[in-house]
């Protein structure tokens, strides 16, 4: 069976999403915790361990999108055996957004303290 | 195969995704429910999901970023501002992940596509944002 390259490049253009993604993730995650180090102390805390949470899940998250893995979750490496198996789920979509959704989450409780207080 | 694919250009069609169980991917509120669709357009739905969840960490350096800069502004627009910021990136993580699993249940059903639900909030969200930050925030 010959594999016919995808002219779309779907497939490649996912991956290079999940990274930026990622990069992203990384970037506002480390920006996060830094204020939280700046910020009032009750925050530190609750903020320093989120961003270390995230840098958890990123690591994970990278790990699984290298190369001679079966990946089924995460961005599909160049070893992907064919366009139709291409599985994934909602795993990785559902973590990223708990995260995301939590550094918001204490941004916003930190906002909301300055101005009960 | 017991589904139509629109497109099957790539490879022969075989059974290698039908013989994978279905059940083992989640959440069922999606996977349970339909046949799979072409891969093509599950890859575009995760790539909507992920430019969602960029614009919630662009939003949520934003409501950071209030804070990190000095800027000359008193607390209390401050924190108005970067509380509507973070507000909105948490909206906008909501919108990535329930619009990916609504769109996704679509297209495995054949239906048509869920509408975008909280375009017309976020803007005006982030536009009192602005509003706060530069009008009220420069008296």
């Amino acid at each position: 069976m010959t594999r016919t390259p995808d002219p779309g490049l779907q497939q490649e253009r996912t991956r290079l999403a999940w990274r930026r993604s990622m990069l992203a993730f990384a970037v506002v995650g480390l920006a996060v915790v830094r204020g939280a180090f700046v910020e009032s102390a009750e925050g530190i805390v609750i903020l320093a361990a989120l961003g270390v949470g995230s840098a958890l899940f990123l690591s994970i998250s990278l790990m699984g999108s290298g190369p001679g893995r079966r990946v089924r979750w995460t961005a599909p490496s160049r070893r992907e055996p064919a366009f139709q198996q291409v599985l994934r789920d909602g795993t990785l979509p559902l973590l990223m957004t708990i995260t995301a959704a939590v550094l918001c989450l204490a941004v916003l409780a930190n906002a909301f303290s300055v101005l009960i207080g | 195969m017991a589904t139509t694919r629109p497109l099957t250009w790539c490879c022969p069609v075989s059974s290698s995704v039908s013989s994978v169980s279905s059940s083992k991917r989640r959440p069922l509120w999606v996977y349970d429910h339909g046949d799979e669709p072409d891969p093509r357009f599950s890859l575009a739905n995760e790539r909507t999901f992920l430019a969602w969840i960029r614009t919630a960490l662009a939003l949520l350096a934003g409501a950071a970023a209030v804070h990190a800069f000095d800027l000359d502004v008193s607390d209390t627009v401050a924190a108005w501002s970067s509380g509507l910021l973070s507000a909105s990136g948490l909206l906008c993580a909501l919108q990535a992940w329930f619009g990916w699993m609504r769109t996704e249940r679509a297209l495995r059903e054949g239906q048509a596509l869920p509408s975008n639900g909280v375009g017309a909030v976020l803007a005006a969200v982030v536009a009192s944002a602005a509003i706060i930050l530069l009008i009220i925030g420069s008296r």
